[in-house]
């Protein structure tokens, strides 16, 4: 077998910070011991609650951020080793927010040629034309302003963008909540053609568990900056165990006005980044919570094809 | 007894713009009467927040507004001047912003924001206003409000932010909520806290919510009513049950249809997207707006007026198909 497009190990990642003015810095645990693998051509989706440390994971992933503790390779080597200009060759981010990450003062063609320029490239009008296509923008929107286009539009711009290096990789940090549903479907598409075409290998951060079970082939869900649970798409869907999982597939929302608002499987607690814990993060939350749970860590644990962190699952 | 909350006819808002006058609202009506939750959907940029913002008194100096009616609780908005359109913000109407991040101070408290806008319209003491604010977080489901109130912004989550926003609006107990996109950021399950917050909000206050968002989960969850925007107008307004039983106008059929669900679309099928893109809003424009991307369009839909039509309950579409299917 060969090694994985991306392996995370062990990593950690801790922001000091204080709670008050006068406080004492503490330590938020964003991530911990994360570890994660992703074959070539594979699509990861990773899930969890606001704040539980996918954006930070990102963040390491992309080489942006250095873990505490863990190491990075994509395609085999270490990131943290690796020079700028040859990590952006191999991998590149497709931010929330297309309007942020786009220039407004620049046209779309020189937009996309961007990295190319940075980076010693060549042909680069006729990459930039290459890209305009792979991704379905017409030519005549090469000279026009990032303001002039829609939504969807702007995020294929982006996307265009963060092609134009021919990554191996391609890290998705929630890129279609801002758009709406006909156009979130454009881009959809765009990856899954992505994916088919030039074997990609991708993350998918998302809140939307629907978009997630169309686009990945593998789940993972984390909580308070652990990786609670890892399944492929479909077994995770049909059949999750750990009881996190379970509380967010049962608060996905449906577009259906007969079902109503879903049932809550999580206690009232919340989560609280800061709280030390001597057993299950998940614990102070979960309704099927046993006295161990309070005292023991939970490991990830290996359960017919999929990796779960609860010992009562 | 019936309360009219909002009553909007023919709002309209442009922008001069260097290319020329943007017509981002084109005409639209919009009714909230109290206890409704209003879900205004829509492509990005074809005027939800604008109209939003025309509500809050908002808008930048330079747009023009114009309406043939402005009401709010019964009055009128549009002879208001802007002291007592402040004053009536944040405690008639108060809204909840697309963009957490910027919404918040981040050289100010957390306690400070909250408390700073009711210790001054309600004379609340420090100690009072503190105490709703607590009550306020613990509700949003942020953890040891207590502590919370002394924090900076930066430091909470995307999702922890929008959910001191939710608060901070709530400060004010006002009678209309609105809320643009306010769960965007957020996981499901406090999405669906946040939602069932709104939920209750509403019937212990009788409070009135116009929820701008694309999910159109979220607007099958609480929306009594639902209006769908497209290019600066409503192309159909309905009951919630109405609309996604039997969307009338070709536009709502396209978003319904591109949504994948869990279990029905099959994983990784290229979904039903709406081709083509919304018309520039530069200028005039005839006909319907929606005609260049739609399946159905005929040479009169280039026409205008677009034709309107009532199929009964409250409901409105604007299309020359859906007009003549029924009569
Ligand atoms: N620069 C920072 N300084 C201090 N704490 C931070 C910083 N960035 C993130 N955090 C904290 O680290 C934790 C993880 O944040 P992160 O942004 O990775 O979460 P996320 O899963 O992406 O959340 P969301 O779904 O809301 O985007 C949160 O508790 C957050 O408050
Ligand atoms: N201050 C402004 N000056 C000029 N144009 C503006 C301004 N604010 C908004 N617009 C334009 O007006 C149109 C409507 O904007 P609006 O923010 O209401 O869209 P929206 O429906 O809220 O979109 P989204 O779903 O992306 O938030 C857009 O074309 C936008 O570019
Ligand atoms: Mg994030
Ligand atoms: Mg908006």
């Amino acid at each position: 077998m060969n090694a994985p497009m991306i392996r995370l190990s062990g990593i950690r990642k801790a922001y000091r910070l204080r709670r008050g003015v006068f406080a004492p810095t503490e330590e938020l645990v964003a991530v911990n011991d994360l570890s994660l693998d992703v074959a070539e051509g594979e699509t990861l989706g990773l899930v969890g609650e606001s704040g539980c440390g996918k954006s930070t994971a990102v963040s390491i992933m992309l080489g942006l951020l250095r873990p505490d503790v863990g190491d990075v390779e994509i395609a085999g080597q270490k990131i943290g080793a690796m020079p700028v200009a040859d990590r952006v060759k191999l991998i590149q981010p497709v931010f929330q927010n297309p309007n942020a990450s786009l220039n407004p003062v620049k046209r779309i063609h020189s937009l996309i040629a961007q990295p190319l320029r940075l980076h010693g490239g060549e042909n680069v009008a006729s990459e930039v034309k290459h890209m305009l296509d792979l991704v379905g923008l017409p030519t005549r929107l090469a000279d026009a302003y990032p303001a002039e286009l829609s939504g969807g539009q702007r995020q294929r711009a982006a996307i265009a963008r963060a092609l134009i290096l021919k990554p191996r990789v391609l890290i998705c940090d929630e890129p279609t909540s801002a758009l709406d549903v006909s156009v979130q479907a454009q881009v959809i598409n765009l990856l899954l053609k992505l994916k088919k075409e030039l074997g990609l290998t991708m993350v998918f951060v998302s809140h939307d568990l629907g978009v997630v079970e169309h686009l990945a082939d593998r789940v993972a869900v984390m909580y308070l900056g652990q990786k609670v649970e890892e399944a492929p798409t479909s077994v995770l869907f049909a059949s999750a165990q750990h009881p996190y999982t379970r509380a967010l597939l049962a608060a996905s929302l449906f577009p259906d006005p007969n079902i109503g608002l879903p049932k809550q499987l999580l206690g009232t607690a919340a989560a609280d980044p800061f709280a030390v814990h001597r057993g299950c993060l998940f614990a102070p939350r979960c309704l099927v919570v046993q006295d161990s749970c309070l005292t023991t860590s939970q490991d990830l644990r290996s359960t017919a094809g999929s990796l779960v962190r609860c010992d009562q699952a | 007894m019936i309360e009219t909350i909002l009553d909007i006819q023919s709002l309209r808002v442009s922008l001069p713009t260097d290319r020329g006058v943007l017509n981002a609202v084109r005409g639209v009506d919009l009714q909230i009467k109290r206890g409704q939750t209003l879900c205004l959907v829509g492509e990005s940029g074809c005027g939800k927040s604008l109209t939003a913002m025309s509500i809050m008194g908002l808008l930048p100096r330079y747009a023009q507004v114009t309406s043939d009616r402005f009401e709010m609780v019964g009055q009128d908005l549009s002879k208001k001047t802007e002291a007592k359109l402040a004053k009536m913000r944040g405690r008639d109407v108060a809204m909840i912003f697309q963009d957490p991040t910027s919404a918040l101070n981040p050289t100010l408290t957390i306690g400070r924001q909250l408390t700073e806008g009711v210790m001054r319209s309600e004379g609340l003491s420090r100690k009072e206003a503190d105490a709703r604010a607590i009550e306020l977080l613990d509700r949003v489901g942020i953890s040891n409000p207590a502590a919370r109130l002394t924090q900076y912004p930066h430091g909470f989550s995307g999702g922890q932010r929008q959910r001191i926003m939710i608060a901070s609006a709530l400060m004010g107990r006002p009678r209309l909520l609105i809320a643009d996109e306010p769960t965007t950021a957020l996981d499901v399950t406090i999405q669906a806290q946040i939602l069932q917050l709104l939920g209750e909000l509403q019937s212990d206050l009788g409070l009135s919510i116009l929820l701008i968002t694309h999910d159109l989960g979220v607007v099958a969850a609480i929306a009594t009513e639902v209006a769908v925007m497209y290019a600066g107008r409503i192309a159909e307004c309905a009951s919630a049950s109405d609309l996604f039983a039997t969307p009338m106008h070709p536009y709502t059929k396209g978003l319904l249809a591109a949504i994948p669900v869990p279990g029905v679309t099959p994983r990784g099928c290229e979904l039903p997207a709406i081709p083509g893109r919304v018309p520039g809003l530069i200028g005039t424009m005839n006909g319907c707006a929606f005609r260049d991307r739609c399946a159905h369009s005929l040479s009169r839909c280039a026409d205008d007026p677009v034709p309107q039509y009532y199929p009964g309950t409250g409901r409105f579409v604007e299309c020359v198909k859906a007009a003549e299917a029924e009569t």
